[in-house]
């Protein structure tokens, strides 16, 4: 009964994303981090997803429903989330300019859809917006030690690579672990135990260096 | 016969100025738009906005000439070049192009930043559509709406900030869209030979009906 593993694994996908989104407005309301909400309403849209998908291994429902041509109401719903999360990295990268960009590829991507039955223009999509964003966060969270950039980029990269391959099993465990990812960062996991403090290694080479002459 | 021969005659100094104004006030709205950028060290989005949609229709006059006049008329360059804007083809590639940046020009010059490209990408994703899938049934529709939006607003904008510019644009866009839209000989024909006489007037910097201009 496979559903029943995948609907263990929603639901433990989703209590991670609530936990984390709880966290990141606890952090917001202390310090108004703007990046906090963007990345607050970002997991909020991925966990409405997530709701449809508990709905689906609880009951049994069928998205794969045909809208029109080869568009289901599935792929509507992940090119909405894609889109949010393109819309999510313009905003971090500070790009008003493009803001409608996401809106106008999702839509054209759609109707592409309706009008030819592949599949291999959203896998590039997803591909291209989900690598493109972590390399950016994983880039710029390493530069600034900023442990949530970290997750969430962490985050893209897990979960692009879930879409690549587009085999639901697959696809199931790695949002599980992408989401562990952004729930760590957000408890400030990277912070503590992957930056290394280079002054306060230094300290403790120093130390030991310190120690050896001594002993010497 | 006289009324032929008279009508004729009309259309034919049309072209004819076409292929000498038209590409004329491109060099010297390049011109402008090179010394702006020497002096000030950046490039006038507006200004190269003009200079892209005056290049782009000197390419279209001098491609309709070349096959209305019969100077190179071969049927390969006749099927490309379409002139009609039914479906893709040179003409209404280039009708589309020009519209789109009008659009452009009106963002730019209201500074609604977040749209500023919009109108490119919606024209860009269009002709990926096209080359993808062959799907053309937008770009006739598209071409009205931008062409006669962009009129609007362009009216719209010269009035507000009494920009010599925008009007001198509107009014070579009511004259050119004119002649695409309604296709009577007589009156296509003055219209040509006037928006000549206006864009002539306009890249020369002589046509300033608002003495003093007013920044938005």
């Amino acid at each position: 009964m496979p559903e029943l593993g995948f609907l263990i694994v929603e639901i433990a996908y989703f209590i991670l994303g609530v936990i984390s989104v709880v966290t990141m407005i606890k952090h917001w309301k202390l310090n108004s981090n703007r990046m906090l909400i963007a990345v607050s309403i970002y997991i909020i849209a991925v966990l409405v997803r997530s709701i449809i998908d508990i709905a689906i291994y609880s009951f049994d429902l069928n998205i794969d429903v045909i809208v029109a041509g080869g568009l289901t109401i599935g792929m509507i719903l992940g090119f909405i989330l894609f889109t949010i999360q393109l819309e999510f990295l313009l905003y971090l990268k500070d790009l008003p300019k493009l803001y409608t960009l996401p809106l106008i590829c999702s839509l054209y991507l759609a109707l592409g859809r309706v009008l030819v039955d592949t599949t291999m223009p959203f896998i590039i999509y997803a591909m291209i917006v989900s690598y493109g964003s972590a390399y950016f966060l994983i880039k710029n969270g390493r530069k600034s030690r900023n442990g949530l950039a970290i997750g969430m980029g962490l985050f893209f990269l897990i979960w692009g690579l879930g879409s690549t391959f587009q085999i639901e099993n697959l696809f199931v465990i790695l949002r599980l672990v992408a989401m562990m990812t952004l729930f760590l960062g957000t408890r400030g996991f990277y912070e503590k135990y992957v930056f290394v403090d280079v002054e306060e290694e230094q300290k403790i080479m120093g130390t030991w260096i310190a120690k050896l002459v001594v002993k010497d | 016969m006289a009324e032929d021969l008279f009508l004729h005659g009309v259309q034919n100094i049309g072209y004819l100025l076409n292929v000498i104004v038209i590409p004329l006030a491109t060099i010297i709205v390049g011109r402008k738009l090179l010394k702006e950028k020497k002096a000030t060290g950046k490039l006038n989005d507006i200004r190269a906005s003009t200079f892209f949609i005056f290049f782009s229709f000197s390419f279209l006059v001098l491609l309709e000439f070349l096959i209305r006049m019969e100077v190179y008329d071969t049927p390969l360059l006749a099927n490309l070049y379409g002139g009609n804007y039914n479906g893709f083809n040179i003409y209404s590639l280039v009708i589309g192009l020009i519209a789109s940046i009008s659009i452009t020009i009106v963002t730019l010059a209201n500074r609604w930043d977040f749209l500023q490209y919009t109108s490119l990408f919606f024209y860009g994703g269009m002709i990926l559509l096209y080359a993808f899938t062959g799907f053309d049934a937008f770009l006739e529709p598209y071409i009205y709406f931008a062409g006669g939006g962009s009129i609007i607003f362009l009216y719209f904008t010269a009035f507000r900030v009494k920009d010599n510019g925008a009007l001198a644009m509107a009014i070579f866009f009511t004259l050119a869209f004119g002649t695409v839209i309604l296709d009577i000989t007589l009156l296509t024909g003055f219209s040509v030979i006037i928006y000549n006489i206006v864009i002539l007037i306009f890249s020369l910097g002589w046509f300033k009906p608002f003495k003093q201009e007013v920044s938005a």
